[in-house]
């Protein structure tokens, strides 16, 4: 007979010491959810080879170099499509890794399995959602520190602080990852069934995305200072550079953020995004805790 | 020790109760057949003992005093639920290792010797088993986890007759090597006499009859009889359920041991099939410890 905790049966206190430990629940998220996290990791690997294979292309050879017209275009159209995919990643996320999470479980009537076995609801969807959240955010900061490279020969002043873009730099694009994620997951629960819960999913990210990218990281991020004309510009709203004043002796105020705060801006972008993933995750605790199976 | 025991234990769907009024103990170490029709609120009173719903009203504890669904007793209760939901997209194997991983007890060897003797294929994905292998590899976790009281719902309603006689054979044994308490469901009133040492019956979200079998049958008789007038002999008997056919009154009664049997009247014993479906037939009767019987005395039986 094979053991793995002593019996301790009819004493009613023995088995209640005992707790299921994370490890075994970090296994059987894994053994549950690997083929989506698979999938997901394949379609990661494809989006960094082909960003590996375009972005050496542009690094040895510079920009300079691309005189052709047709070379422009297809500079253009890769970088584009680029850029949609990781925009996309996260909702791809919520939708295939958050919604299912524990709305399939309500589904296929599962969680009348998981709910009453050792370890308590609440701690199993923190395990399955911790192991997920970290191996996600690790494809993100991945993904994020190769789209720098990347785009590194691209260089105009102030790419990095363009709205659309800002926000696929790490530890942003980890926290858009997060908060793609968590949203599925807190739609799942709520709604109690996949597909409506991916379709919420879908409507509901686009929109905070354009709340932060749209209005937030115009207002905020590039919350512009009254000053001076200064060489570190970094942020522009004209598309005048500062060169260009300079070279016109133009006299002018211009309302700038510095450069060197661009990473401060990806942590509190980063921050706010885990901070409102880590209310979604709660929010769901709180749900799940009350719901019945 | 009790293993279920509520007090005014009432569960509401929306508008609708699914359980009312519930005042019930069941004892440890019996084998407890919870009988009732669809809709009765056998399966609200097991998840409600497992910890999956709340109570609207009253109390509930498991296994003497705990709160159902608490570490202690989610450690304690082997509970397999309606339909036997198992992972489908896991091999057997797999299933029984995610099993594993979620308790807090385990007997591995045990568990894997009980699937092959059953024929559950372990490289067989969840969702490709039959109902029957379905149903065995789920009884197989629950017992694995080396429960002391075990809860089935329902765990022979989708099964072929053989698969059913399978299962519940296979139950027996368990039960005959753990001493486990168990408790299960079913609409099926044909095959409890030989499993059950113990009935519970719910009807339309109430208690109608609750004790030890062998106690209840002794407790009721069937007369049969031209009808008309009777008068039972004492006030603790009690007509549960009359019918009339091929000009002859049935009566199920309940008649303790040593009562006389009315004049005109012939008596044979109750089969618990008979005291399930008289019960079951007039939701108004009701034999629970403690209560007094719903009717008494004289009473009039059409002839």
């Amino acid at each position: 007979m094979t053991m793995i905790a002593p019996p301790g049966l009819g004493t009613g206190n023995g088995p209640a010491a005992s707790r299921v430990p994370w490890h075994r629940l970090a296994w059987v998220t894994w053994r549950q959810h690997r083929a989506a996290l698979a999938a997901f990791a394949v379609l990661a690997g494809l989006i960094a080879t082909a960003m590996a294979a375009t972005g050496l292309a542009l690094h040895a050879a510079s920009l300079r170099h691309f005189s052709s017209r047709s070379q422009w275009v297809l500079l253009d159209d890769t970088q584009t499509l680029l850029e949609l995919t990781l925009l996309l990643l996260p909702v791809l996320a919520g939708l295939f890794l958050g919604a299912p999470l524990v709305a399939r479980n309500f589904e296929t009537g599962t969680i009348r399995f998981s709910w009453v076995q050792g370890a308590n609801r609440t701690k199993c969807l923190l395990a399955a959602v911790a192991l997920i959240a970290l191996l996600l955010a690790l494809i993100a900061v991945g993904l994020g520190l190769e789209f720098r490279w990347w785009a590194t020969p691209l260089l105009v002043p102030g790419w990095a602080w363009r709205p659309d873009l800002f926000g696929l730099n790490p530890p942003a694009f980890a926290g858009w990852i997060m908060l793609g994620f968590s949203l599925g997951v807190t739609a799942g629960a709520a709604i109690g069934r996949t597909v409506p819960a991916m379709a919420a999913t879908f409507a509901c990210y686009p929109a905070l995305w354009y709340q932060v990218a749209a209005r937030w990281r115009i207002s905020e991020l590039m919350r512009l200072r009254q000053a001076g004309l200064h060489s570190r510009f970094s942020a522009l709203r004209s598309g005048y550079t500062p060169f260009w004043y300079l070279q016109r002796r133009v006299p002018a105020w211009l309302t700038y953020n510095p450069g060197g705060r661009w990473a401060e801006y990806q942590w509190i972008e980063f921050g706010w995004l885990i901070a409102v993933s880590a209310l979604l995750i709660a929010g769901t605790v709180i749900l799940i805790r009350r719901r019945a199976a | 020790m009790t293993i279920i025991e509520c007090s005014g234990l009432a569960r509401r769907f929306r508008l609708n109760w699914a359980l009312r009024d519930c005042d019930l103990a069941i004892p440890a170490g019996h084998v407890v057949a919870l009988v009732g029709p669809n809709g009765a609120g056998k399966t609200t009173l097991l998840n409600l003992a497992a910890g999956l719903l709340r109570p609207t009203a009253g109390r509930l504890t498991v296994l003497g005093g705990e709160r159902p669904g608490s570490a202690a007793a989610r450690a304690r209760i082997g509970f397999v639920a309606q339909d036997a939901p198992l992972y489908g997209h896991l091999p057997a194997g797999d299933m029984l290792r995610v099993a594993r991983n979620l308790s807090v007890r385990w007997d591995d060897q045990r568990a894997r010797d009980r699937l092959a003797r059953t024929g559950v294929p372990l490289d067989r994905k969840v969702s490709k088993l039959s109902g029957g292998q379905r149903a065995q590899l789920a009884l197989t976790i629950a017992l694995a986890k080396l429960p002391d009281v075990l809860i089935l719902d329902e765990p022979v309603a989708a099964l072929d007759p053989l698969a059913r006689h399978d299962l519940m054979g296979s139950l027996m044994a368990a039960v005959a090597q753990d001493e486990l308490s168990v408790v299960f469901s079913s609409h099926v009133v044909s095959e409890l006499e030989r499993i059950a040492d113990y009935l519970v019956v719910l009807n339309a979200g109430r208690l109608q009859l609750a004790g030890e079998v062998e106690a209840l049958i002794a407790g009721h008789r069937i007369l049969t009889g031209a009808g008309g007038e009777m008068s039972l002999g004492s006030q603790r008997a009690a007509v549960v359920h009359a019918s009339t056919a091929a000009a002859q009154a049935h009566l199920l009664v309940r008649m303790p041991a040593g009562d006389q049997v009315p004049r005109g009247w012939q008596s044979q014993p109750a089969t618990l099939e008979d005291l399930v479906l008289g019960y079951l037939r007039d939701p108004a009767a009701r034999m629970l410890p403690g209560q007094a019987p719903a009717t008494a005395g004289e009473v009039a039986v059409p002839a």
